[in-house]
């Protein structure tokens, strides 16, 4: 009883100085912003949003010719010229060997916003006249043929998947980091308030150290709710599909690895500037490692977010009490003394 | 000053927390090269199929997102599925690409590409000089030796559960290095892993930045400033702060452009961001009123600062991407040329913010312990605009810092995918800006009105300088109604702001909004 009226304490403060309602904010931003960004991103690499291209050719070719459809030009000069004057947008210089290695020059406007447009569909009729040389020499094309589960032929556009890895393996993780240093910086702002003010002395006389602990971890977990609920709400209204009850329980997992480690840092710092820069220290390696390792419990929320159970869930379960007994154990040698 | 900088930097000294340092520093390096090295692996096991094969994303399950069989790829049919499959696409090329080089050969990979890059808007008589003298148009007149070959050899992989093909690597190479492409390398010019180094290399300054808020919160909160600017002004207080961590991001810079191959760019652009993200973080500190409000405030500010500077280097083919630092950072890091009225038109805007910043930090230091974020606004823009010149010049000044608010805003409103949402809060925000400066120089007894006309004058010009910088448009048709519109909703804010400041803000947008309505309405029309 005595936590949750520690708990309700911290919150009324965090309510009325409505910092809350910008973390809530950030968190919309992020997930918008790369929402945005997944889009852009989509459109540079998929030749199924760009138009054709008008390929102008140097030389001959005579299976160049029936893939492309080019425009022909007596010298690389007119060509160019042409180029120049936006009437066409690549040039090749071919000088076609159906039975062998073909080296061709491709000129391409310098400037990149032109550049973007041209690569995906220039990529795209290089690979079919590729595959068309191969036919030539008797080589065997692949083709990948692709049906829906009710039979009907289907036509996946090149570079789908780079909307799908933004979304569900940079914005999801990030999202969490955010909420994750948030909760780790306020669980250090709320403890070193207390030391700071002398005010922990007066709880102590009323209260131990077991409830101050629990009280102001039930306000971190009220805190981490409604900023996993905001992003979780961002991302659905954003048309992304993840499953939501395990999506917040990896989360968590995640979160009160973090917050054990901040109030691990407070009671090995005490003071609140160096226990921010510890924190700060600690939590870089950490998450680079939770990137770069797997299991992680970044990897885990990955996961989660797309209804995949993975049983390292438990293991990062039992990191989780360990370093949040720990992180009590020290509470209470720091603060009794 | 520098006694004052000597005393920030004996602060700092702390044994443990110098290991700790170490120790973070060497940890997190080493781990950046293994992702350097092997990637992220969050990826790993997201998506399903009925075959096993070697692939790191993929696993095998009873309920996959994709089932081959029979010579066929049959997908589920949702987004995850499809995503999937342009994944296993991708596998199963560079598996077909090894199959079919040792079947068959160099004779395999028939299409090698030289990619050449000419301008097109500018001097390309230059190019075809050398095109006329034989330099470029010249087919090679020796066949290199386009392929490489057998690296490592795996085991053996089924891949439809009828042919077994025996997986080796291959790089492909010409024998001028990465001259030939295979048509599947051809990519947008987007770059990505300079990106990666971009955001690592100025990852340190944010850290920097960090460390400065914390320490110069904490002289705040103890009221250390008191006591100091008993001594010495407010200038030197400042200044004497933030040297050490210039020195700090300068001896930085120094080292990576000396690692980067001494490209001496890198160094003002690289200081220009950690000197922005300081003068942020100094204003901030006047601006929150405890330890939790700033920790806030400035995880909201760097995120778009951080947007700001980082969103435009993806997206680098834009012109108006060269408005970043960063976006000439990754250039520079990949040897590109860079037009140096673009990095000084970059380096140049964000030390005119951050001069602002600093300079309204100084002004600030009296009325640091006001309570209401609003007020103190008021208190700071009174003392600035005490002529009616400064009217007009603080307005126009104020404008990168309304774009970066709007930026802020815009990603907030996006996923309500309501245009009359958007439009409100985005006039809003001019109204705010524009109105603070009328309101405070009332305060100070000058005209509302001429102030009224002098701070649209200030926010119009200051929005077309840098909207017009990179967007060619017909001038004149863009002039005329923009400059009534902002007149006129000043003068309804200097009419109603006898009401309250925040009322008088409200009038002014409701104004501007039906404008904004007005204006969209027209161009979808």
């Amino acid at each position: 009883m005595d936590a949750v009226k520690i708990a309700k304490k911290d919150l009324k403060s965090l309510t009325k100085e409505k910092t809350i309602v910008l973390a809530i904010m950030l968190l919309i931003s992020i997930s918008s912003l790369s929402q945005i960004i997944a889009f852009g991103l989509t459109v540079l690499y998929s030749p199924s949003v760009h138009t054709e291209i008008r390929i102008g050719l140097v030389g001959s070719g005579i299976v160049f010719e029936r893939v492309a459809n080019p425009i022909h030009f007596k010298n690389l000069e007119k060509a160019l010229l042409s180029l120049k004057k936006g009437e066409i947008d690549v040039v090749v210089v071919l000088k076609e060997n159906s039975s062998g290695i073909n080296y061709i020059d491709v000129y391409i406007p310098r400037e990149e916003f032109k550049a973007v447009k041209i690569m995906p569909s220039l990529r795209d009729v290089m690979m079919k006249y590729q595959d068309e040389l191969r036919k030539c020499m008797g080589i065997p094309v692949l083709s990948l043929r692709t049906l829906d589960s009710e039979g009907r032929y289907l036509n996946i556009p090149e570079g789908i998947s780079i909307q799908f890895r933004v979304i569900y393996t940079v914005l999801i993780p990030l999202l969490a980091i955010l909420t994750a240093i948030i909760v780790g910086v306020y669980v250090i702002d709320i403890f070193c308030e207390e030391i700071e003010k002398d005010t922990i002395e007066l709880l102590l006389c009323c209260v131990n150290v077991r409830d101050i602990v629990f009280g102001k971890m039930l306000a971190v977990f009220i805190v981490s709710i409604i900023l996993t609920v905001v992003w979780i709400i961002g991302l659905l209204l954003n048309g992304v599909m993840i499953n939501v009850s395990l999506t917040i329980l990896s989360s968590f997992i995640f979160y009160l690895m973090v917050v054990s480690l901040a109030l691990l840092t407070v009671n090995f710092s005490i003071r609140r500037e160096k226990s921010q820069l510890v924190f700060s220290l600690i939590i870089i390696p950490l998450i680079l490692s939770f990137l770069a390792f797997n299991p992680s419990p970044l990897s885990l929320i990955v996961k989660s977010s797309l209804s995949i159970f993975d049983i390292s869930v438990l293991i990062f379960a039992i990191v989780d009490v360990i370093l949040f007994s720990l992180a009590l154990k020290t509470s209470k040698n720091v603060y009794n003394v | 000053m520098l006694r004052i900088a000597k005393l920030e930097l004996r602060r700092r000294k702390s044994k443990d927390v110098t290991l700790i340092a170490v120790m973070s520093i060497t940890l997190s390096a080493l781990i950046a090269v293994q992702i350097l090295n092997s990637g992220v692996s969050l990826d790993d096991g997201i998506y399903t199929i009925n075959i096993p094969i070697d692939f790191k994303p993929f696993r095998t399950s009873s309920n996959p997102d994709l089932i081959v069989k029979d010579g066929y790829v049959i997908l589920r049919g949702d987004f995850k599925s499809y995503s999937a499959f342009d994944e296993f696409r991708k596998y199963i090329r560079q598996e077909y690409n090894r199959w079919v080089y040792e079947n068959y050969g160099d004779r395999a990979f028939p299409v090698l590409i030289r990619l050449h890059k000419i301008p097109t808007e500018i001097h390309i008589e230059g190019h075809l000089e050398r095109v006329k003298k034989g330099k470029v148009t010249e087919l090679p007149q020796t066949t290199p030796k386009p392929v490489e070959r057998v690296i490592e050899k795996t085991p053996t992989l089924t891949v439809s559960g009828e042919k077994k093909v025996e997986r080796k690597v291959i790089s492909i190479e010409s024998p001028k290095k990465q001259e030939y492409l295979l048509p599947e390398n051809l990519q947008p010019p987007i770059l990505f892993k300079k990106f990666a180094y971009a955001f690592m290399l100025t990852l340190p300054f944010y850290f920097i930045a960090q460390v400065f808020t914390s320490s110069f919160m904490e002289d705040k909160i103890k009221r250390r400033f008191d006591v100091l600017l008993s001594v010495v002004s407010e200038n030197q207080v400042l200044i004497g702060r933030v040297l050490p961590y210039m020195t700090i991001g300068l001896v930085l810079s120094t080292s990576i452009a000396f690692i980067f191959g001494g490209n001496i760019l890198v160094i003002p652009l690289t200081l220009s961001i950690l000197i922005l993200m300081l003068s942020i973080d100094s204003f901030l500190v006047f601006l929150s009123r405890s330890y939790k409000e700033l920790s806030f405030l400035s995880m909201v500010v760097t995120l778009v600062v951080t947007s700001y500077l980082f969103i435009p280097a993806v997206f680098s083919f834009i012109p108006m991407s060269n408005l970043s630092p960063v976006t000439i950072l990754v250039k520079c890091l990949s040897g590109e040329k860079i037009d140096y009225s673009y990095i000084l038109l970059s380096i140049l805007h964000l030390s005119i913010i951050s001069l602002v910043l600093f300079y309204l930090t100084m002004r600030s230091f009296e009325f640091m312990y006001s309570q209401s974020l609003i007020g103190k606004m008021i208190e700071l823009s009174t003392k600035l605009t005490d002529r009616y010149y400064k009217v007009f010049l603080f307005t126009f000044l104020s404008i990168p810092f309304v774009l970066l608010i709007e930026l802020f805003m815009l990603s907030v409103t996006f996923p309500l995918k309501n245009y009359i949402v958007i439009l409100v809060v985005l006039a809003i925000v001019e109204e705010f800006f524009k109105g603070l400066f009328i309101y405070s120089a009332s305060l100070n007894g000058l005209s509302p009105y001429i102030s009224a006309t002098l701070s649209a004058l200030g926010f119009f010009a200051g929005e077309k300088i840098i909207l017009l910088s990179f967007i060619p448009t017909n001038v004149a048709g863009m002039l005329v109604l923009p400059l009534l519109a902002h007149v006129t909703s000043a003068f309804i804010f200097a009419l109603t702001m006898r009401c309250g400041f925040e009322l008088g803000v409200l009038s002014a947008s409701t104004f501007h909004s039906i404008y904004n309505g007005l204006v969209l309405w027209m161009l979808l029309r």
